[in-house]
């Protein structure tokens, strides 16, 4: 709703500048009829800052819920005090990593590379190293209170992520999430966009790893080893894994094809102070 | 006789500037139509800020009322929940478990309830048609609309002249 709502200005302006009557019917529809008169604007702006000081505080709840629904369960290696931060850190990182990978290829496609700068996409490696540093501090602190809680069961699920079956998928999770990222200290690889692009593929690489860690190698060896198994995945788990993909990228597609990228009336009142600014400098 | 005139500007601050012109005309605005928030031309045309803020509040108040309410009758009240042998006689005694459902419930209503009113006070909904008076008043113009009836004591042809002195690109009737 928050997004829809930044929306609804934007999708005025393509209404009132669209040439074809099916657009103009399909924006009039989904512009609500907006008419940016100042009320509307003040509104606007009200509803902007609140519903982003809700979502905020959403983005924890949700996160810290989520993992808290896999610590309450018993099982060895969900059964820890850690995830709530962990999940949070983890879901910032994935989440930065997966926006740096669109962005910058939305920013070469669109031409948009006097609006999407260099500097934002550093500033995005920065969030990505602390917060990849953060789920890393989380990676080895539940590795040690597996060892130093003396639950035998705790400290074999996690002797088994790194050196049993599963090790690569371990390996790769650690490489990925915690290692590969630590190269963005360096100021040339963070402001590199070739280098943020390849990387953040190493993170979203690395946070499904971690996905597939938490779930498939706690659950293939549990309390009785009578129960362990290997997982091998149906033709309905490949399908569900290639579909999201498949329809995530749609719709992503979708909405750079049909959408404004970028938020019009927010660029738009900030622009003539900036651009003056810029125009100042150089 | 046409119902408002409307002077066209190409630039927010000369817009503003007008604004500030044509009320110190005695010229009643009736509104100001921008393709983006102008800051500080609530202050000009003396428009108080929306409570919007107040109504979130409210709807998240009676969110949390009712979510405690609700769970208080459906886990201890009307069939006590017993879980893992965990106290279930009192409210407060259970409070920790409740946050995440009084808590969301209190975003879900806060949050819609809030967008709804936004949208009723905005007048705008799906399908309706957009009663901005000039197409680029969404893109890069902006609008200051002069009602005739507000103005009864005005010619056109008076508003009109007071109008062109604020350099528009374009004055109209509609």
């Amino acid at each position: 709703m928050f997004w829809y709502i930044g929306l609804i200005p934007d999708f005025a302006t393509i209404r009132d500048r669209a040439v074809k009557p099916v657009s103009k019917m399909a924006y009039s529809v989904l512009s609500f009829g907006w008419t940016g008169n100042a009320k509307a604007w003040i509104r606007f702006e009200e509803v902007s800052l609140v519903l982003a000081g809700l979502a905020t505080p959403l983005v924890f709840s949700v996160h810290s819920i989520v993992s808290m629904d896999f610590a309450t369960s018993v099982i060895p290696g969900w059964h820890t005090t850690i995830f709530p931060p962990y999940f949070v850190a983890g879901a910032i990182f994935s989440g930065f990593a997966m926006v740096q990978t669109l962005l910058l290829i939305a920013r070469k496609v669109l031409s948009l590379e006097a609006y999407i700068t260099v500097k934002h996409s550093e500033l995005m490696n920065i969030i990505i190293v602390v917060t990849g540093s953060m789920v890393g501090v989380a990676y080895l602190s539940e590795l040690f209170i597996s060892w130093y809680s003396g639950v035998e069961y705790e400290g074999y699920a996690f002797m088994n992520r790194a050196t049993g079956p599963y090790w690569w998928a371990y390996w790769s999770m650690m490489s990925c999430n915690v290692i590969i990222p630590q190269l963005f200290w360096f100021k040339k690889i963070r402001r590199s966009l070739v280098a943020s692009f390849i990387l953040s593929i190493f993170v979203n690489i690395g946070m499904w790893f971690e996905r597939f860690v938490i779930i498939v190698t706690s659950l293939h060896r549990d309390f009785i080893p009578s129960s362990w198994s290997m997982f091998h995945p149906t033709f309905v788990d490949i399908g569900i894994f290639l579909g999201t993909i498949g329809i995530f990228f749609t719709l992503f597609l979708l909405f750079s094809r049909f959408f404004p990228v970028l938020a019009l009336n927010e660029l738009k009142s900030i622009l003539k102070s900036s651009g003056e600014n810029y125009k100042n400098q150089h | 006789m046409s119902k408002a005139i409307y002077a066209l500007y190409n630039d927010d601050e000369v817009m503003v500037d007008g604004a500030k012109s044509i009320l110190s005309k005695n010229i009643r605005i009736k509104d100001v139509y921008s393709p983006f928030p102008v800051h500080g031309l609530e202050n000009v045309l003396g428009i108080k800020w929306t409570r919007l803020a107040i109504t979130a509040f409210l709807y998240g108040l009676t969110a949390t009322t009712l979510a405690l309410i609700g769970m208080w009758f459906f886990m201890i009240d009307d069939w006590a929940m017993n879980i893992g042998g965990k106290p279930n006689n009192y409210l407060y005694q259970n409070l920790p478990a409740f946050i995440p459902i009084t808590f969301e419930f209190t975003v879900l209503c806060a949050a819609h309830g809030m967008a709804l009113t936004y949208f009723i006070r905005n007048r705008t909904f799906p399908g309706m048609k957009a009663r901005n008076p000039h197409p680029r008043t969404t893109d890069d113009h902006f609008a200051i609309e002069i009602d005739r009836e507000e103005n009864a004591g005005m010619s056109a042809d008076e508003i009109r002249t007071v109008l062109q002195e604020t350099n528009p690109v374009e004055i109209f009737e509609k």
